[in-house]
């Protein structure tokens, strides 16, 4: 059963407080966070977010369209022995 | 010369086969693939990108495939289309010198693609760096170094 709407989305609230206190004071660094089921929230775009993986923290850098989904989603939980062909800097 | 896939298992009668680990947009109609020491020209092209379908000239019949099986299939730099800026060759950043400022911090093992970007994971520690403009300030592929900001990556720095 789905999350009542009442409740609106879940989020880590250190997590949360932290991207909102880089916001206020206009930087940007990497932040570290174990809550994979916490929601992407519209004040994490553009952000870096490193969520652990269950071994190591994975990259996650947040755009736009990822609003809504779980943070847990662009952190892949297995081991991709394949190679990326180009990179671009984002 | 850049890796663009790898020969898999035959696809009807007439020498068709699918790609394994395909490299998007570099196998195309009329490009030169090398495979081994021979080289081949691409006469048919189809299924999509994550799952592509070739025919080589000269590649006749399921038996011809089975032999190239597994066979690393190379398209010469100048074949591939041109990337964007701020784009770059996973077998470019490969190897290059990770540095902030003049400090040195390792060397990239290779390119990783992750659901929301690329990253460079570095060898020996395997630390993931974001192919991001906050944690890359420049790449410099002649010179073979990629100049990194720590400050950002904070205690996830090399």
């Amino acid at each position: 059963m789905s999350r009542s709407s009442k409740k609106g989305p879940w989020v880590e609230e250190r997590l949360l407080t932290r991207i909102e206190a880089q916001n206020a004071a206009n930087t940007k660094t990497m932040v570290k966070t174990w809550s994979r089921a916490s929601t992407v929230f519209p004040e994490m775009v553009g952000h870096t977010i490193a969520v652990h993986d269950g071994r190591k923290h994975v990259p996650v850098f947040v755009s736009e369209s990822m609003v809504g989904h779980k943070l847990g989603e662009f952190a892949p939980t297995r081991t991709y022995k394949g190679h990326a062909g180009s990179g671009k800097v984002r | 010369m850049l890796l663009a896939g790898r020969v898999g298992r035959p696809h009807g009668l007439d020498g068709s086969f699918h790609v394994t680990r395909p490299r998007a947009g570099l196998l195309r109609v009329g490009v030169t693939v090398r495979l081994g020491e021979r080289t081949f020209e691409i006469v048919r092209a189809a299924g999509t990108d994550d799952r592509p379908i070739l025919r080589l000239d000269g590649v006749a019949g399921r038996e011809a495939v089975e032999a190239l099986r597994g066979t690393d299939l190379y398209v010469a730099r100048e074949e591939a289309p041109a990337l964007a800026d701020d784009e770059y060759w996973a077998e470019d950043l490969e190897g290059c010198v990770v540095t902030d400022g003049d400090r040195e911090l390792g060397r990239v093992a290779r390119l990783v693609a992750l659901p929301s970007c690329e990253a460079l994971e570095m060898a020996g520690s395997g630390v993931l760096i974001p192919l991001v403009r906050d944690a890359v300030r420049t790449v410099d592929i002649a010179a073979g170094r990629i100049d990194v900001n720590t400050a950002f990556l904070g205690d996830l720095a090399p």
